[in-house]
């Protein structure tokens, strides 16, 4: 059975982007347009990986990563920040939200797919 | 001697923001409309895509009669794409944006022109609390503005991994 990656995002187009990657390479992909939806989704099955938003109307990314990671089911999943966000500020605070990893937009394709393998497979 | 509304009570003051608005609120349907033009091309450019993504993949899975040359050629187009085709985001974020200021400098007209009315009116001293809304709206402007560029700002793509 493939690998399920969880992606959220706010922004359409980014959504299918990562779908057409994600999919492309035989992952199951579940996208959810909010933190919210994520967390619904999340709360009803188990994911292989998180790829996530930072900044999104509702809810940001780090709040998400936090709210994860409270979940028992979620202590270890991975949990790659996806954003256009790129100070070590941030990243510091991904860090210590528990996020696994912080990769910048707009993303190589093959890039976050080494990322995925690395961690799912 | 100078009456309460002498300094700001000009002729056409409020002629003047009311004209400022009415820009503004132009604007806004400029933004609006770009935004939907920007999701029509994206949705039918994403739709040809995925159709050449799904001849990469399929051809990858050896679904297609194409040569290992031909393949990485395809696949170097979609990968190409799919990095290009994340401009929709940074516009979109770009959008939001200058929304964001167009409806702060909407907010401070509103309240500049209801100290002017008041100061009109002979209730109060409006220039100085005019001044302020204006400086503040500036400064948390400015300061979005600062945001926005650092977002832009460090290259593409890079990957850290806790």
């Amino acid at each position: 059975m493939s690998k399920a990656i969880l992606t959220v995002d706010d922004s359409n187009s980014m959504r299918q982007m990562l779908a057409f990657i994600l999919k492309g390479a035989g992952y199951q992909v579940v996208q959810a347009s909010s933190s919210d939806e994520a967390l619904s989704h999340a709360a009803s099955r188990a994911f292989d990986m998180v790829l996530t938003d930072q900044n999104m109307p509702g809810g940001d990314g780090l709040a998400l990563v936090c709210a994860l990671r409270a979940l028992p089911a979620y202590g270890d999943t991975p949990i790659i920040m996806l954003t256009t966000e790129s100070s070590d500020e941030m990243k510091n605070k991904g860090r210590a939200a528990g996020a696994t990893g912080w990769m910048v937009k707009p993303f190589d394709p093959n890039r976050l797919l080494e990322v995925v393998r690395k961690f799912v497979n | 001697m100078r009456t309460p509304s002498a300094n700001y009570a000009l002729p056409g003051t409020l002629g003047a923001i009311d004209a400022l608005s009415e820009i503004l609120s132009g604007v806004k349907r400029d933004v609006a409309r770009s935004r939907e033009v920007l999701n029509g091309a994206f949705g039918k450019i994403a739709a040809r895509f995925a159709q050449v993504h799904a001849i990469a993949v399929a051809a990858e899975a050896r679904e297609q009669g194409l040569s290992d040359e031909a393949l990485r050629a395809l696949r170097k187009v979609t990968d190409g794409l799919t990095i290009e085709l994340q401009f929709e985001d940074s516009l979109s974020q770009l959008l939001d944006h200058v929304q964001g200021k167009v409806e702060a400098i909407g907010v401070a007209l509103s309240e500049t022109r209801t100290l002017v009315s008041a100061g009109q009116a002979g209730e109060g001293e409006p220039v100085g609390a005019a001044l302020e809304v204006l400086a503040r709206t500036v400064k948390s402007i400015q300061q979005a503005a600062d945001a926005a560029v650092a977002e832009r700002a460090t290259a593409c793509g890079s990957v850290e991994l806790f």
